[in-house]
């Protein structure tokens, strides 16, 4: 039995793979707190509707050791968008709060947390029924 | 591995802070250098401006020091009659450099360092979670 087919399993690690996309932007507005003109990204909250309409993104077949791997921006991959709602703008343009990126940081460190968790719960279930 | 390159990311931004607190220091440091002869320039303050690029690697956009300018502000002038770079009236260009500014430049500096610290710990904190499902 393959742990990733079933259908809990795979949504939690999609979770966790949208909170890690999370923290790639993030990062990039942080280490961009001062470059001119930059704006914030932030990912779309997934919403159950958006999962079931969702199409996959499509990856350029790798048929050689020699090809590059398709290479997407984090804030041009699917559900990445500029921030609208701004709380305030440098000088130089820029409109990175530094504060406002830290508490979103935190706020995806907790959720992964909480699917990791979730995670090996559900794996100390399987364990229970196997009579391991 | 995404959580690998967020790491990537803050490590540049981390680096572009680094070389910015470099020409702080740099200025701060000549604050009083004054030109060798009558007539020669002082100390011309450098400024320090960042760019985005994206990492073609990793298909990430990191951040790079843009380039590192002169302010072209007015020189200060100040009275020493004895000083050997005065002029004829007996005053001396100074340094275009006010360490008030270049003070607050820095705690900026460092501010953004460390939130981008913060964020490589988060994303450790998320790896190391990662790994510890397979301890259970």
């Amino acid at each position: 039995m393959d742990f990733t087919k079933l259908p809990l399993f795979q949504r939690l690690s999609d979770r966790m793979g949208w909170l890690s996309a999370r923290q790639n932007v993030l990062s990039q507005n942080v280490a961009n707190a001062d470059t001119p003109n930059y704006t914030p990204h932030d990912l779309k909250a997934e919403s159950f509707d958006d999962h079931i309409k969702k199409l996959d993104p499509v990856a350029p077949e790798l048929t050689s050791p020699m090809h590059l791997q398709g290479t997407i921006p984090v804030e041009k991959q699917p559900g990445s968008e500029k921030s609208k709602t701004q709380y305030e703008s440098s000088p130089s343009g820029n409109s990175v709060v530094l504060e406002e990126q830290m508490m979103k940081v935190a706020q995806t460190q907790m959720n992964y947390q909480l699917i990791t968790n979730l995670y090996s719960k559900h794996v100390e279930i399987m364990k229970k029924a196997i009579g391991t | 591995m995404d959580l690998n390159d967020s790491m990537f990311i803050a490590a540049a931004g981390m680096k572009a802070q680094g070389e910015r607190l470099r020409v702080i220091s740099e200025n701060l440091a000549n604050a009083d250098s004054v030109g060798e002869h009558e007539g020669a320039d002082p100390y011309r303050r450098k400024t320090v401006s960042f760019k985005n690029t994206l990492n073609k690697e990793l298909g990430v956009e990191t951040v790079q020091v843009d380039k590192i300018g002169v302010d072209r502000s007015d020189f200060g002038r100040k009275y020493d009659p004895g000083n050997p770079a005065a002029d004829k009236t007996g005053y001396v260009s100074m340094p275009n450099v006010n360490s008030l500014v270049e003070l607050t430049d820095m705690r900026e500096a460092e501010r953004s360092y460390e939130a981008n610290l913060k964020t490589i710990d988060a994303a450790r904190t998320m790896l190391q979670r990662t790994i510890d499902i397979l301890k259970s």
